[in-house]
């Protein structure tokens, strides 16, 4: 209950950020603007315009996610409403979990916002439209679910500014984790304990490439085929992507419940 | 005729030429362009209109009075002012000057710098620029300046990586960015080798974008003639996409257009064939398609020398009455000649065969063979002999066919004589020379010409031997009646029915 609550609260609050409404119409700009890319384009224009738009949904979603949640916690504590909160019957794990929600809830919302305005898009302009895309666009809000609880998690434990840049880091670095294990592959020969280290490091990073499945879909489209990926692959997506967010926003409930303020 | 190594390295210096031309041509123009929107330019009137101001607001501030206020009623005292009056300080002029020469100087530094780097379209002004200094240090160093003026395009990797794992995103940038250089005049002639690596790196970064890969491939057989260079572009994209239709598809079509050169029809040919022979093993092909094509393959394998494989096909194509009937038609006059010539084939193996063993040749060709009413008829119905001159075996019906076509030909280029010079040609080794030197480059013969009259455009040999039997007064050529349209065509429904293809046998 006071989970629900504290979520609803900071879903309010984050839908009055002023940011929010600016990424959100350079969002809808960027989907738009893709028609006109795709003129200048000697075929594929379809295929561009579902490129462009998948990934200025993408994009956007996780830049509200990070400006949004890196600030959120510490927002609390400089305005001093933290004290307030915690003083009344609220565990700490309850606090950073309904932060947590209310965070996701915003940018569920935002990715779903986006998305009525792209999939809107794409049916007046002609473009292809199949289960792919809806595919492509779950597992963009299964990678949010990842990067919010970074967001929260650095959030607990540093400023804003510091938050953000780690989270960022992260987030660029998951969608190249691919090349963490090529690397350890190459040096195998020099040290051949960096293999094993650097694979550590793989299933330690959060691996986030699994949700990538844009260019699936946008084949899979043109195609006129239903899925970009299998059922089954979607569901581990899916598992993998709650288990890693739970197991970071536990790493945050920890740093959180030791901190004084 | 020049060979093509020379005809290449000519157009290249004409490219070469060309391409410098038109640099040069294009940094004139926006030269010009420049000028006359600087001498029409408001902006500089109203540049210097605000210079003016500023300054006079700079003198002004220095000779406003202290305590001093303007007013819409002209000077008032600022202690007598009453409040809510719009008044302009000593303090607001100086402002004002401040910011208007500040940001006029601003303007004129940035005019500056930008005549210095240039817009987009100076870059026209900086190549020939630097053109014309390299040439005086000859063409290593123009090739370089060239090189330089390339966008620096990162392997296929490093896009995965700069652009976050976005492939396909990265796949669209590279291919509009390559459709830049494929319209622009830079480097026109000599342009394969970057938009090859343009393609393969959209290749390397989204391998499924069929459509794209077949316009690539489409794009660089029009950038450079030599098809071979085209074809490595199909082989790799084909390599990637293992079920598509449309990739083998366009390969094929690479190669389907004849060349200049007729000794080479025979690989292009081969080529062709096998392209479109892979699109027909893909179950992607729709299937209102695979009769055409296989079509298509068969006269291609025939045009290969393939004829048993061409022979084969045309069979199936012509006697599957659920084809439409002018596509039979077509196939089944096709299938006599690509039987006809299968069977010449056999018949040269068994002869070449004989000849190794025995060490002559038999004193009769029947004697070969078990069935010689059948084993030297070809499927025309006319007989297979050994020609005196060569001592090779032919297909009367072959030679036949071939004449009704040479004639057709001849007497299209007859009429184009009579309509240039007036009257018929008085004989055919005059239209012949006539012919050489009328279609000479930029009238280049077409392939119909090539294939009935031979790279030498011989209208005075008759395929069947010896000579025509050609009408001055009337220009026309007669046929004997074995060469009669009619008379070759009349079995062939018989021969399609009656008798299989020789490879069933």
């Amino acid at each position: 209950m006071n989970v629900w609550a504290i979520a609803v609260n900071t879903f309010r609050e984050a839908v009055r950020d002023k940011i929010l409404y600016l990424l959100v119409v350079f969002g809808i700009l960027l989907i738009v603007v893709s028609r006109a890319i795709g003129w200048i384009s000697y075929g594929g224009e379809h295929k561009i315009m579902t490129d462009l738009g998948l990934f200025a949904i993408w994009l956007f979603v996780a830049l509200i996610s990070i400006f949004i949640g890196t600030q959120m916690i510490y927002k609390e504590i400089d305005k001093r409403t933290l004290y307030t909160i915690l003083s009344k019957p609220i565990d700490r794990w309850e606090f950073v979990l309904g932060k947590y929600l209310g965070l996701l809830l915003t940018t569920a919302m935002i990715l779903v916002l986006l998305s009525s305005v792209f999939l809107a898009y794409l049916y007046l302009m002609g473009a292809p439209l199949t289960g792919a895309i809806f595919q492509a666009l779950l597992l963009t809000l299964l990678e949010m679910v990842v990067v919010t609880a970074l967001a929260i998690f650095f959030s607990s434990a540093s400023t804003p500014v510091l938050s953000a840049v780690f989270t960022f880091m992260l987030f660029g670095m998951g969608q190249l984790t691919k090349w963490i294990v090529d690397l350890g592959a190459q040096v195998q020969g020099q040290a051949p304990w960096a293999k094993l280290f650097l694979k550590l490091f793989y299933y330690l990073m959060p691996n986030l490439h699994n949700f990538n499945v844009r260019q699936e879909a946008v084949q899979a489209a043109g195609r006129g085929e239903g899925w970009a990926v299998s059922a089954d692959q979607t569901f581990s997506i899916a598992v993998y992507a709650f288990s890693y967010a739970a197991a970071v926003l536990l790493a945050a409930v920890l740093i959180f419940r030791r901190r004084n303020f | 005729m020049e060979a093509p190594a020379e005809q290449a390295a000519d157009l290249k210096q004409v490219y070469d030429a060309y391409q410098m031309q038109e640099i040069r041509e294009r940094a004139a123009q926006v030269e010009r362009m420049a000028f006359a929107q600087e001498l029409g330019d408001w902006g500089y009137v109203l540049y210097f209109a605000l210079f003016a101001l500023g300054a006079a607001l700079l003198v002004g501030w220095a000779f406003w009075p202290r305590h001093r206020v303007l007013t819409l009623r002209g000077w008032a005292d600022s202690s007598a002012l009453p409040a809510g009056v719009p008044a302009f300080e000593r303090a607001h002029a100086g402002c004002a000057a401040a910011m208007l020469l500040l940001v006029l100087c601003a303007i004129s530094h940035q005019r500056g710098i930008d005549s210095e780097r240039g817009f987009i379209e100076d870059r026209w002004v900086r190549m020939d620029r630097d053109l014309r200094e390299a040439e005086r240090r000859g063409p290593q160093a123009v090739e370089e300046v060239v090189k330089s003026h390339y966008l620096y395009l990162p392997e296929g990797d490093a896009l995965h990586y700069l652009f976050l794992g976005n492939d396909s995103l990265a796949a669209d940038a590279v291919w509009l960015t390559s459709l830049q250089y494929v319209s622009s005049p830079f480097r026109r002639g000599q342009k394969f080798e970057m938009m090859y690596r343009f393609y393969e790196t959209v290749l390397d970064l989204d391998p499924r974008w069929v459509t794209i890969h077949a316009r690539a491939g489409k794009l660089l057989s029009a950038i450079d003639p030599d098809r071979y260079r085209a074809e490595r572009f199909f082989m790799r994209s084909i390599a990637a996409n293992p079920e598509d239709w449309v990739l083998p598809m366009e390969a094929g079509r690479l190669f389907v257009v004849p060349p200049e050169r007729p000794s080479l029809l025979r690989d292009y040919s081969t080529r062709s064939a096998n392209y479109f022979e892979t699109a027909l093993r893909r179950e992607s092909l729709p299937a209102e398609m695979r009769v055409s094509l296989k079509d298509m393959v068969a006269r291609l394998r025939s045009e290969g020398e393939d004829y048993d494989i061409a022979a084969q096909y045309l069979w199936e194509v012509a006697s599957n009455r659920e084809n439409p009937k002018p596509l039979r038609d077509s196939a089944s006059r096709a299938w006599l000649q690509a039987e006809s010539l299968l069977r010449v084939q056999r018949v040269r193996e068994r002869l070449e065969a004989f000849r190794k063993s025995v060490g002559q040749a038999p004193p009769k060709l029947g004697a070969l063979f078990d069935r010689p009413e059948y084993d030297l008829a070809d499927a025309y119905g006319y007989p297979i002999a050994l020609d005196p001159k060569s001592g090779e075996p032919y297909s009367d019906g072959y030679r036949c066919q071939r004449a009704l076509q040479a004639s057709t030909v001849i007497q299209t280029l007859i009429a184009i004589y009579r309509r240039e010079r007036g009257h018929f040609p008085p004989d055919l080794n005059d239209l012949t020379l006539w012919v050489r030197a009328y279609f000479k480059p930029p009238n280049h013969a077409t392939f119909p010409m090539l294939e009935a009259l031979g790279e030498e455009l011989d209208c005075a040999t008759n395929p069947m031997g010896g000579t025509w039997d050609y009408k001055p007064d009337t220009g026309t050529i007669e046929l004997p009646p074995r060469a009669s349209a009619n008379r070759l065509f009349a079995n062939v429904d018989m021969a399609l029915d009656g008798q299989p293809p020789s490879f069933f046998r």
